[in-house]
């Protein structure tokens, strides 16, 4: 792991990007393979690397990646939700990020971060990269389990949990940036990765039915993703069927 | 003019006292532009789940309500400081309020997507469920208040720390401009009430008898009423 300060100012390109190990920095698959890997070799490279491509590169793995899980998650019901389903993580997570960004630039301040906000924007962008690509990896256990359980809640449990656990992940990332940018105060960003887990629960709630079916496209009545997943429970219990 | 919302959000005391004593008025305009701003971005959020025009009311009365505030104790909040034993003069203790309420402005506007968020997740007005709606919006607001006025008095509290040097005079200080500050803010966000607008309320700038009663007053009766 790459454990050295990192330097953000996106201005500058000192080193270029050759014999820095950013030589294959314009492929997909040395990206994918960085975000995992070393994630902080990719946000350290921001100042090295053409943003316009390195930025088409992030949104590429996202949108692949998510429409792979997507369609997975659609399976589940079949009929429009092979493509609704996609569509609407796609959205609901931009929506997220969207909603989020704001206050993830601020809180990056507040916790004495020297950042820009462009920066900071493909610095969120990498973590959700991270998320995106850990949750196609679900996509085979995901299918196993849609294909063979019956209940909604039940899928969208499973579907929960692997969402649960990619967000970790991809929030780990922003937890090692935000250490090597030299973070005096670990509260923020912690703070701000709970926002973030709620806004993105509430976006997949709002634009429901993503899992299973529904007689619109997007539900007539607004609820909190609490109060959802209880409802959802409770019918589970009274009547349990696909 | 560059606004230094990042300066000001880091906090660095001898980066915001550097900013303060430079030579004229840009950092206090730009304070005061950050501040209108940003306050007038989160009232926005504040008031549009009641109607569009509740919005323009407290995206009007959220900046009014910081500056009357600042403008109203900047006399105490200077004398307090002298009389505790800070080497600020009147401008610096001023300079020193606004731009914690100006910080306070930045993270209520960082707030403000989110609280647009709730608000595009909450029944409507017209809704049977609406004073659901109401009080999630009511404790999302003093939720983000409370924060933004915790976070941005720390960073007040390290400033303040860099004028007088000792822990125990920048406490006092703090404490007593924060009890003016509340003592004058309540009051006024009482007058300028309504900020959310409850389901069942007129969409008005000023309530009808604005000045009728005060916050002390009305949560003494509350607490009559729940007690006895």
């Amino acid at each position: 792991m790459n454990e050295e300060k990192i330097n953000l100012n996106l201005t500058e390109s000192p080193e270029g990007t050759t014999g820095t190990g950013y030589e294959d920095a314009n492929r997909i698959s040395w990206l994918t393979e960085n975000l995992l890997k070393d994630p902080l070799k990719v946000i350290s490279g921001f100042g090295r690397l053409p943003m316009a491509r390195l930025l088409l590169n992030i949104i590429l793995i996202n949108i692949v990646c998510l429409v792979g899980y997507g369609v997975i998650v659609g399976s589940f019901s079949g009929g429009i939700q092979w493509y609704m389903a996609p569509v609407k993580i796609i959205a609901g997570l931009m929506l997220a990020v969207l909603f989020c960004y704001p206050s993830f630039y601020i809180f990056s301040c507040l916790s004495g971060i020297d950042v820009k906000p462009g920066t900071a924007m493909l610095v969120l962008l990498a973590a959700v990269s991270v998320f995106s690509i850990l949750i196609v990896g679900f996509a085979p256990i995901a299918w196993v389990f849609s294909q063979s359980t019956n209940t909604v809640f039940f899928i969208g449990f499973f579907h929960l949990l692997f969402w649960g656990t990619s967000t970790l992940f991809g929030m780990r990332v922003l937890l090692k940036a935000a250490s090597s940018l030299k973070c005096k105060n670990t509260f923020y960003p912690l703070f701000w990765i709970l926002i973030f887990m709620i806004t993105s629960l509430q976006m997949m709630t709002a634009l429901r039915p993503i899992v299973g079916t529904a007689e619109t496209v997007l539900p007539k009545e607004k609820m909190f993703f609490m109060a959802h997943w209880s409802k959802l429970f409770s019918e589970t219990v009274d009547t349990p069927k696909r | 003019m560059k606004l230094p919302v990042r300066k000001l959000c880091r906090g660095i005391p001898e980066e915001l006292a550097g900013l303060m004593r430079k030579p004229g008025n840009g950092f206090l305009f730009s304070c005061l532009a950050i501040a209108v701003i940003c306050s007038s971005l989160y009232g926005m959020s504040v008031g549009i789940w009641r109607s569009p025009l509740q919005s323009v009311y407290v995206a009007m009365k959220f900046p009014m309500l910081i500056l009357f505030v600042t403008a109203g104790n900047a006399m105490i909040n200077g004398m307090f400081a002298k009389i505790l034993g800070a080497r600020m003069t009147f401008r610096e203790s001023l300079m020193s309020v606004l731009m914690s309420f100006t910080i306070a402005s930045i993270i209520l506007a960082s707030f403000a997507p989110l609280m647009l968020c709730l608000v595009w997740n909450s029944p409507a007005v017209s809704d049977p469920n609406s004073a659901m709606a109401h009080q999630g919006i009511l404790l999302f607001n003093v939720f983000s208040i409370a924060f933004a006025g915790v976070v941005s008095n720390l960073h007040l509290y390290k400033l303040v720390l860099h004028f007088t040097g000792t822990a125990e005079v920048s406490r006092r200080i703090i404490f007593s401009w924060l009890a003016v500050n509340l003592l004058l803010g309540s009051q006024l966000s009482w007058i300028m009430r309504p900020f959310i607008g409850g389901p069942g309320g007129a969409v008005e700038f000023l309530r009808e008898k604005a000045f009728d009663g005060n916050f002390f007053e009305a949560v003494f009766q509350s607490a009559k009423n729940l007690f006895f």
